[in-house]
């Protein structure tokens, strides 16, 4: 029997993250435990209720959190066009009777510390919107750093953003809190534009995603189609390949500080790879490298199985 | 019954925190359910004993928490050029006291504190912000049961850690801006209000033959860090006692609607509190400017309770 890891995603459906979710409920080495959402790719009114939908494709019932609607200092607001005013492409009300209909969890950050502390194996945590959630659970409750296994997020980027030159929107959208993960001791797996752009997908392959013919393969496509008009990588899914399924990458080990005060670098991750950096504080595992057909080979293998 | 205020603590004992603690109690019209210790002006081990040892010489038993340990990002600064060795002035007591702080997860007793109240309550928050920070990161909907934060810290002209910037916001301007954004009732007493006027030397002269035991240690404690009798000139600074006596006497004070923001980033700036006083184009108010007191009022009004 495999042992399956732990984990919760945390997050901002989304497009992307909608496969994220799908993808971590359906993998057999990971047990799904909660979703928690924050503010992000668009409203949290949208983003949780876009959470609840998914969690009703999933036959295993999972908690869903009502998390932080802003960041811990505001400076803007959300990215709106990317993933359509609901945050689905328009798409919500279509495949809204297949919402879970348990009550939301109010507090994402009282779940994410009950789950925790529920769980007798330390967890996967996959932030995979703003960090606010996470930086609150960690400042809050520190003592509950050792269940937690590894930290496993999507964003930053080192060669480039996409929110700014060099900052990536979920960095950008809480750079304090981000900053406050970056520096919580707990070990960090990176899934950064620099790998996630790298795993865009072409008309053949979105047809791939229809073709699956699972209850929700209709709903990804839909949304997906409208989201690849204006971003075709599907950012979000690598933080959780990066940990089910770590052969697909290439991880290098390097200390990263989030700037939060830059005239023009707010939100960009800076990774330090000078010859002469002190290794013992590279505490972020980066994946770098992606081949880019065993991916997509993957999520499809994934994706066709039960939720 | 008389009716009393319903108090929270949050301190950095701290020689004026330790007048505020005093005066709290002998004014006889606060109802002080906990004291919550915050590493400040020296270490939490410090301010948290200190907190025990005030207490337990009033023979004042409610609750009192040992809060955050650091600020929410980077490093601890404390304040023992102006508070003495020990935050007490170096003054040596006995450190058995009667009374000892809970260990408890500090913001779950913050909440759990606020929520079984009958009413909203006032917090009387005289250290660095962090603990009420967490609390609004970890319980965003804990706003229902605040009446209002009267915090002492900030200035508009006048700095004192750096030139621009305040003890307790300069120790942690990321918390302070937090408890800003809570959108909760907030007064700010700056250091321009708490530095309008000074207690003179016989005001603690007087403290020295009081009737009063508690009232002679806060002479013992200002004594030992100042040595009274060879500085005849002198004049001390109470910041937070006169930010308690504007809970219950803003007769004594004007009242005006401010903006407030904190700059986190700033190259001589970081932890100033910027008061927009612009008149008609300052941004909308989100805390209330405790200005202009009148000190003799508020001095004889002191002596009266602590003689």
């Amino acid at each position: 029997m495999i042992e399956k890891i732990p984990c919760i995603i945390d997050t901002d459906p989304g497009v992307d993250d909608a496969f994220a979710i799908l993808y971590a409920a359906k993998h057999p080495k990971l047990e799904l435990l909660a979703i928690t959402t924050v503010f992000g790719n668009v409203g949290l009114e949208y983003t949780s209720r876009n959470a609840q939908l998914l969690a009703g494709y999933i036959s295993k019932p999972i908690p869903v959190g009502l998390g932080h609607k802003q960041a811990l200092v505001v400076r803007k607001d959300d990215a709106g066009v990317t993933h359509g005013s609901d945050g689905f492409g328009g798409r919500y009300d279509t495949y809204k009777e297949h919402a879970s209909t348990r009550p939301l969890h109010p507090n994402s950050v009282q779940l994410l510390k009950e789950t925790l502390q529920k769980s007798s194996e330390s967890v996967v945590l996959f932030p995979i919107g703003p960090l606010t959630n996470i930086a609150s659970l960690l400042l809050a409750y520190p003592e509950l750093k050792p269940k937690i296994r590894c930290i496993s997020l999507m964003g930053g980027g080192f060669h480039h953003g996409n929110r700014t030159s060099i900052a990536e929107f979920n960095i950008l959208s809480d750079p304090e809190a981000a900053r406050i993960v970056f520096e919580s001791g707990c070990p960090i797996v990176m899934a950064g534009l620099d790998i996630t752009d790298q795993a865009s997908i072409n008309q053949t392959e979105l047809n791939r995603i229809l073709e699956i013919g699972q209850k929700e393969s209709q709903l990804l496509y839909e949304i997906l189609d409208l989201y690849s008009s204006h971003d075709r990588s599907l950012h979000d899914p690598i933080a959780v390949m990066a940990i089910s399924d770590p052969e697909l990458f290439e991880f290098v080990n390097v200390h990263v500080d989030v700037e939060t005060g830059g005239h023009f670098a707010t939100g960009a991750t800076i990774p330090d790879f000078r010859k002469k950096s002190n290794q013992s504080l590279s505490q972020v595992k980066v994946a770098m490298k992606l081949e880019h057909s065993s991916f997509m080979d993957r999520l499809i293998e994934i994706l066709r199985k039960d939720a | 019954m008389k009716y009393k205020i319903p108090l929270v603590i949050d301190c950095d004992p701290g020689i004026d925190d330790s007048f505020a603690l005093v005066y709290s109690h002998l004014v006889d019209c606060f109802d002080i359910k906990a004291v919550f210790s915050v590493a400040g002006n020296v270490p939490i081990e410090m301010t948290t004993l200190n907190s025990e040892y005030i207490l337990s010489e009033l023979d004042l038993n409610v609750p009192i928490y040992r809060g955050a340990d650091g600020p929410l990002i980077g490093e601890p600064i404390i304040a023992k050029y102006a508070h003495g060795s020990n935050g007490l002035g170096g003054y040596q007591f006995d450190v058995n006291t009667k009374f000892h702080a809970s260990h408890e997860n500090p913001t779950d007793a913050y909440y759990k504190l606020l929520s079984s109240l009958d009413e909203p309550i006032i917090i009387a928050a005289i250290g660095p912000l962090t603990n009420l920070a967490k609390l609004f990161m970890a319980y965003p909907d804990v706003n229902q049961y605040i009446k209002a934060i009267y915090v002492m810290g900030g200035g508009i002209v006048k700095g004192n850690y750096t030139a621009s910037a305040e003890f307790n916001i300069a120790a942690d301007p990321l918390a302070a801006q937090i408890v800003i954004n809570s959108g909760v009732k907030q007064y700010f007493v700056p250091l321009d209000t708490t530095t309008a006027y000074g207690f003179n030397r016989d005001f603690m002269l007087k403290l020295k033959d009081s009737k009063n035991e508690s009232s002679r240690l806060l002479y013992k404690i200002i004594d030992a860090k100042e040595n009274l009798d060879h500085s005849p000139r002198s004049v001390f600074y109470l910041h937070d006692l006169i930010t308690i006596i504007s809970i219950h006497h803003p007769e004594w004070f004007e009242m005006i609607d401010v903006h407030i923001a904190v700059e986190l980033n700033g190259t001589h700036t970081t932890g100033m509190t910027i008061f927009d006083l612009r008149g008609e184009r300052a941004q909308k108010p989100n805390a209330v400017y405790v200005a202009h007191p009148k000190f003799d009022e508020i001095q004889a009004h002191v002596l009266e309770v602590l003689l």
